[in-house]
């Protein structure tokens, strides 16, 4: 094995190996500022695709800048709707794809804290999952929504109360 | 909610683990990482689609320039030819110094008259009478005190029958 092929295999990990640890959180967030799955998983592979271009270097994506293009894609992608009725109409006929991991023992909770996090106002519903579920700093999701960090870290502080508010409600 | 309460819920929400990745999904992702071989780093080859595009935008990043330096040598050139002639003819009459005729007249003069005979081929006689005339064009402009006088002779041959005459 030449140091190209050597050089190729090691890249191919390491990008199976970044798709393992941070796709299923790209593909979570696409769902929650996308309508329906199909949307969901269109933006998320245009998103990694439009990245490598803009890239120009074999480098792995910044995690931030693709949840950020996956999040300026769906609200192009909302825009673009122009018979928004209709849409919704189909959207809610769908069932929803699990946002969790439903193998694990608490599968009831999973469900509970996905239908929580769904009823929260979008702009804290964002923060939170960003934070928790994206790994990203309070500067990354300042950049990524193109909000204060100040206002990030405010927004997640009362997302997260509100999501354990629910829980807990749900749960007595 | 204290710092040790979120702290904990955090730490209960991180064990939550998104969905994995739909097998097909998955498998287009990683098959749209960019290609090492015969392909240098700054520019990353995804698929035959993206080369595609790569290739289009890299022609239309010289097209636009160079066909917007064509369009402005050519509009160079037109507002060179069209002022041209204006710096080199500064004594033709403009629109505005045209003649405007206010009198044009035309008069006939009888300059001579005579009769002339002739014989047809079979010995048949045959009389003209022939005028000779001076037709005259005069065109007046007044505003500018100018005339342009055009005279052009004319013969006018009229035949006679001998009986008539």
């Amino acid at each position: 094995m030449n140091s190209g092929s050597a050089n190729e295999t090691k890249v191919f990990k390491d990008w199976e190996s970044w798709l393992g640890q941070h796709a299923p959180g790209l593909l979570l967030y696409a769902r929650q500022q996308t309508q329906c799955e199909a949307d969901a998983q269109d933006i998320l592979q245009e998103s990694v695709i439009e990245i490598w271009e803009r890239q120009q270097s074999n480098e792995l994506p910044a995690p931030a800048l693709v949840y950020a293009t996956i999040r300026r894609r769906a609200i192009d992608l909302a825009r673009s709707r122009q018979r928004r009725a209709v849409r919704e109409a189909t959207a809610n006929a769908e069932v929803p794809a699990a946002w969790f991991d439903l193998s694990l023992e608490d599968r009831e909770r999973s469900q509970l804290i996905q239908e929580s996090l769904r009823m929260l106002p979008e702009i804290y519903q964002e923060v939170v999952t960003l934070k928790i579920w994206g790994g990203l700093t309070f500067a990354e999701i300042s950049t990524t929504l193109e909000i204060p960090a100040n206002t990030a870290a405010s927004r997640y502080r009362y997302g997260i109360e509100a999501l354990r508010k629910t829980t807990q409600k749900e749960l007595a | 909610m204290n710092d040790s309460e979120l702290e904990k819920f955090e730490a209960e929400l991180r064990n939550l683990k998104p969905a994995a990745l739909p097998g097909p999904l998955l498998q287009s992702l990683v098959d749209s990482r960019p290609k090492l071989e015969n392909q240098p780093a700054r520019s990353p080859r995804l698929n035959p689609g993206a080369v595609k595009t790569f290739g289009l935008s890299h022609w239309l990043r010289w097209l636009i320039p160079a066909t917007a330096v064509v369009v402005g040598g050519m509009i160079a050139w037109v507002s060179l030819r069209s002022s041209a002639p204006n710096t080199l003819k500064p004594a033709t009459a403009p629109p505005s110094e045209r003649l405007v005729a206010d009198d044009i007249s035309v008069e006939r003069q009888l300059v001579s008259t005579y009769d002339a005979i002739a014989e047809l081929p079979t010995g048949e006689p045959v009389r003209f009478n022939c005028r000779e005339w001076m037709d005259e064009v005069n065109v007046r402009d007044s505003s500018k005190g100018l005339v342009i006088q055009k005279r052009i002779p004319r013969v006018e041959i009229t035949p006679v029958r001998f009986e008539t005459y």
